[in-house]
């Protein structure tokens, strides 16, 4: 074979193999928009209740007991103006079987939506870590407009990062727009209570 | 498959050689378009030049926010929780009105904006806050302007006028204007974690803004100056 013919004959080959390459990322980026089959294999377990009502979660129970909101926010550093509403999600959380809480608390509107707390001096949560069988009365403030609250709802899990594996509880916090129209003319600030354990009342 | 094998490969062979380099150029530039093809690797060193210039106070989309640059103010009292500036340092605040086009919680505020050509900018560094950076290492904090109050994410729907604060370790040889430089980000997954989050910042847009001098005001809860 000339030296033309062998050069030729590489060139022919390493075009093959780009080709191939070519078809194995045209494959990549498809697979890449397609749904993951493991999404539904690792999504959350979600737990549904209402305002007042008990949700089971792998960790402990939950019950959101109040919520509430106001143009403002008092703090140590003083007093936070929002352009929507400081809301606040007062609820109690009662670990199972292992001492924890729970890191993931956020609310989300009926758009898709979401604001989420305990990042940053605007949207603080505080709770403690409660021991098995002992309640924590806890609360987290979220930042939002006020003409999405209403059907809004909370989301908590224990997880900071994500609820995969694991439970995640919605609470439909019953928000009706004669609430939001109370929330948006309240002149007085809401605040944050320190948390306690056990059963106060 | 063999057959089809020997076909191809004799097909390939009979091309002319330079058409089978120009196929292979081009075969090269179709494999790499899914990771950025000829776009250069981004970051906020990448290069700025040639990037539009907006006027102040319109309106970037600088995804996943929106950020009108309204004016630029040098004071040493700052206001809020911030302290007095000393030794001859100050502070440099970009006045913004800022919004978030996620449908959740965006905490990038800091990473959509630099300076540029202002010089002796120190680090955000908690380590060494006095260390003189490069200007596009220069990250600020973010506060609300109505409350001083650190703004740490932006939730969707809400729009604040915020001021994005530097420290500079000089009050002296100011220039008249400062460049303000915006960036957008790409929402992907991490390439080691495989986390969605935004990444690649990308300067969309700069803003020449003069520089105001404000008279020294009493210490007040607002953000002094870009209110």
């Amino acid at each position: 074979m000339s030296a033309t013919g062998l050069t030729r004959q590489r060139v022919s080959t390493g075009a093959i193999w780009l080709i191939a390459i070519a078809a194995l990322a045209a494959g990549r980026l498809v697979t890449d928009h397609l749904p993951n089959p493991d999404t539904r294999a690792t999504a959350p377990f979600v737990v549904t209740a209402g305002l007042g009502q008990s949700a089971s979660m792998r960790s402990g129970d939950l019950a959101v007991t109040e919520v509430t909101a106001a143009p403002t926010l008092s703090t140590l550093n003083g007093t936070l103006q929002s352009p929507g509403l400081f809301v606040r999600v007062t609820y109690r959380f009662t670990p199972n079987n292992e001492s924890g809480q729970l890191l993931s608390t956020t609310v989300s509107a009926a758009n898709g939506w979401s604001w989420s707390s305990g990042i940053g001096e605007r949207v603080p949560r505080r709770c403690a870590t409660a021991p098995p069988g002992v309640p924590a009365e806890c609360a987290f403030i979220v930042e939002a407009p006020a003409d999405r609250l209403v059907g809004a709802h909370a989301v908590f899990a224990a997880n900071p990062d994500n609820a995969d594996y694991d439970s995640q509880a919605d609470i439909d916090l019953g928000i009706s727009p004669e609430d939001i129209a109370t929330w948006r003319a309240a002149t007085k600030a809401i605040t944050l209570p320190e948390p306690t354990l056990g059963d106060a009342s | 498959m063999a057959r089809m094998w020997g076909w191809l490969t004799g097909w390939v062979a009979a091309r002319p050689l330079r058409h089978l380099l120009y196929a292979a150029a081009a075969l090269v530039l179709v494999i790499s378009a899914p990771f950025g093809g000829l776009a250069k690797a981004s970051g906020a060193d990448q290069p700025t030049d040639g990037i539009p210039s907006v006027a102040v106070g319109a309106e970037v989309d600088a995804t996943p926010l929106r950020i009108s640059v309204t004016k630029a103010v040098v004071t040493a009292q700052p206001g809020g929780t911030l302290p007095e500036a000393t030794g001859g340092s100050t502070y440099l605040l970009v006045g913004v009105e800022i919004s978030t086009t996620d449908s959740e919680t965006n905490f990038g505020a800091v990473d959509a904006l630099r300076l540029r050509d202002v010089g002796q900018l120190t680090s955000s560094s908690l380590s060494d806050p006095t260390k003189v950076v490069p200007d596009e290492e220069a990250k600020a904090g973010v506060y609300v302007v109505k409350d001083g109050s650190r703004l740490g994410g932006l939730g969707p729907g809400l729009t604040f006028k915020a001021a994005y604060v530097f420290s500079r370790a000089s009050a002296k040889d100011l220039p008249e204007n400062i460049t303000v430089v915006l960036y957008r980000h790409t929402y992907r997954a991490h390439r080691g974690t495989g986390q969605m989050g935004w990444f690649d910042p990308t300067p969309v847009a700069e803003v020449t803004v003069p520089l105001a001098h404000p008279t020294p005001q009493p210490s007040s809860t607002s953000t002094a100056g870009t209110s």
